[in-house]
């Protein structure tokens, strides 16, 4: 499976080389605004940092599916399908390849920004680092595992567009409008994945109704735990599902 | 060796393949011919675990295709393939990479012979080249199955004896070459069993030299015949089928 991964990454090469100029100019910018004391880089360089994030995720999202769709719709497929591996490997290892392109890049981000924020530190407060520090020392480590969360879903939802990608080049490869029908299908297991989670915390909502929570500590104490234990809980099950269903049909069923 | 049981492949409404059964043996070369649209293509890639057939089985050694048929099974498509960013010793780490039986010393033998050279782009490449390309890296598997989809194909006529001669360099009687071609006159003199597909279906399979004797005609003779308009052909007359 590692070397599956290594062609994988060689795959997305463009994007990691993309993505590290992207962050390395808007770096640039932060620090010139920084050092020139000009505010008008420094506004752009903290304000393309913090969207950097947002479209960090969406590029790895974006070529995670355009590299499986081009291999199921392509001859370059066979490649990877004429390979002696099972359907379980060849869909592991595009999902681990995502995570440790997401693991890289959040440690690169995330040391930036403890760099670019200890300089502005140094520098003396001001009102939007009087706003952070507030905020991390009524915040604690289970944020963590929120953002853990968050990554978590964003796998799931990259698993059930495999899924429904699949689909169409399985079940629905001779029906016409079969993209369609995928985006339906992805819509729908979307849908079932919320009104689960809603569902099962609907009743604990409801007896918070006239709760005051005067702290995050009370917050996570009231419904935070719950909250992050059932939200793991049920899209672990989905993910195995999806990566189960999406292998067996790539293993099964795919006709290049 | 590699068996195929009443093996059916539809799209849509049509059937690719229908209903073929046959087996190929180690020690022969096949020639799988027919005209486009015949399910030539279609029942290499079944063998080659590309294509997962409607209905019907087909076993490699007595088990499915699978993981284990594909590291003993190589799979020429006729198609280019290969990733764009790839350049020629690419694919032979790619290959050497992922099928234990590639040999890089006859891989670069072999890119020498067919006078490519290992820094070139897979996408700058001619179609001659290309093929060229996906021959070499096929031969360089000590496969007990190789499988060639229009070897000849958008090759000039220099490219051709090269071609046939790496194909006849790598018969053994370890191992099966199927050979799919329009070119028939090209492959028979290299070619021990005949396979004809007319519209999925298995025409004749048997042995060239019987048809031969049987016959009284060479088998670009009897394949005119068999797929001309108004065709009186009997495989039963000449073949096994």
């Amino acid at each position: 499976m590692l070397k599956l991964i290594k062609y994988e990454f060689i795959k997305a090469k463009t994007l990691l080389i993309v993505s590290a100029v992207a962050l390395g100019v808007i770096e640039v910018l932060f620090l010139l605004g920084f050092f020139l004391e000009n505010g008008t880089l420094f506004g752009w360089g903290v304000g393309l940092f913090f969207a950097m994030m947002f479209f960090g995720l969406v590029a790895i999202l974006i070529f995670a599916i355009k590299i499986f769709v081009s291999e199921l719709k392509n001859k370059s497929g066979y490649m990877l399908f004429m390979l002696p591996k099972n359907g379980y490997q060849i869909v592991g290892s595009k999902i681990l390849t995502s995570l440790i392109v997401l693991i890289i890049g959040f440690i690169v981000y995330v040391s930036l920004g403890i760099f670019n924020l200890n300089l502005v530190l140094e520098r003396g407060g001001s009102d939007i680092l009087y706003f952070i520090e507030n905020l991390i020392s009524v915040l604690d480590w289970s944020v963590l595992l929120f953002v853990f969360e968050y990554i978590l879903e964003w796998f799931v939802m990259i698993l059930t567009i495999y899924f429904a990608v699949t689909l169409t080049y399985t079940f629905l490869s001779n029906v016409k409008a079969k993209g369609f029908i995928a985006f339906l299908v992805y819509m729908a297991l979307n849908t079932l994945l919320s009104t689960a989670i809603t569902a099962v915390l609907s009743g604990k909502l409801f007896g918070m109704v006239n709760m005051e929570l005067a702290s995050y500590s009370q917050f996570m104490s009231e419904i935070g735990w719950y909250m992050l234990g059932l939200g793991f809980f049920v899209n672990v099950i989905f993910g195995v599902l999806m990566y189960v269903g999406t292998s067996y049909l790539v293993e099964k069923k795919l006709s290049l | 060796m590699l068996k195929f049981e009443n093996v059916t492949k539809g799209y849509n409404m049509k059937k690719a393949l229908d209903s073929v059964s046959c087996e190929f043996e180690k020690g022969k070369v096949y020639a799988l011919v027919g005209p486009n649209g015949s399910g030539k293509s279609t029942l290499m890639k079944i063998a080659a675990g590309l294509v997962k057939p409607t209905c019907g089985t087909v076993m490699y050694n007595d088990r499915p295709i699978g993981i284990e048929s594909k590291s003993r099974i190589a799979y020429m498509s006729t198609e280019p393939f290969y990733y764009d960013f790839m350049k020629i010793a690419d694919v032979g780490k790619y290959y050497g990479d992922f099928f234990s039986d590639f040999s890089g010393d006859k891989y670069r033998e072999l890119i020498s012979f067919m006078e490519l050279d290992m820094s070139m782009k897979v996408k700058s490449l001619s179609s001659g080249m290309a093929a060229k390309l996906k021959m070499a890296a096929t031969l360089s598997r000590d496969a007990e199955v190789i499988m060639l989809d229009e070897p000849l194909n958008g090759i000039d006529l220099i490219g051709r004896d090269q071609i046939i001669n790496s194909v006849i360099k790598s018969v053994s009687p370890e191992r099966a070459i199927i050979m799919s071609s329009h070119l028939l006159d090209e492959i028979e003199a290299i070619t021990d069993t005949v396979v004809m597909l007319k519209e999925g279906k298995l025409l004749l399979f048997g042995d060239a030299e019987e048809i031969r004797a049987k016959s009284g005609k060479s088998i670009v003779e009897l394949y005119k015949e068999a797929y001309s308009l108004n065709s009186t052909f009997n495989p039963a007359d000449w073949g096994d089928k």
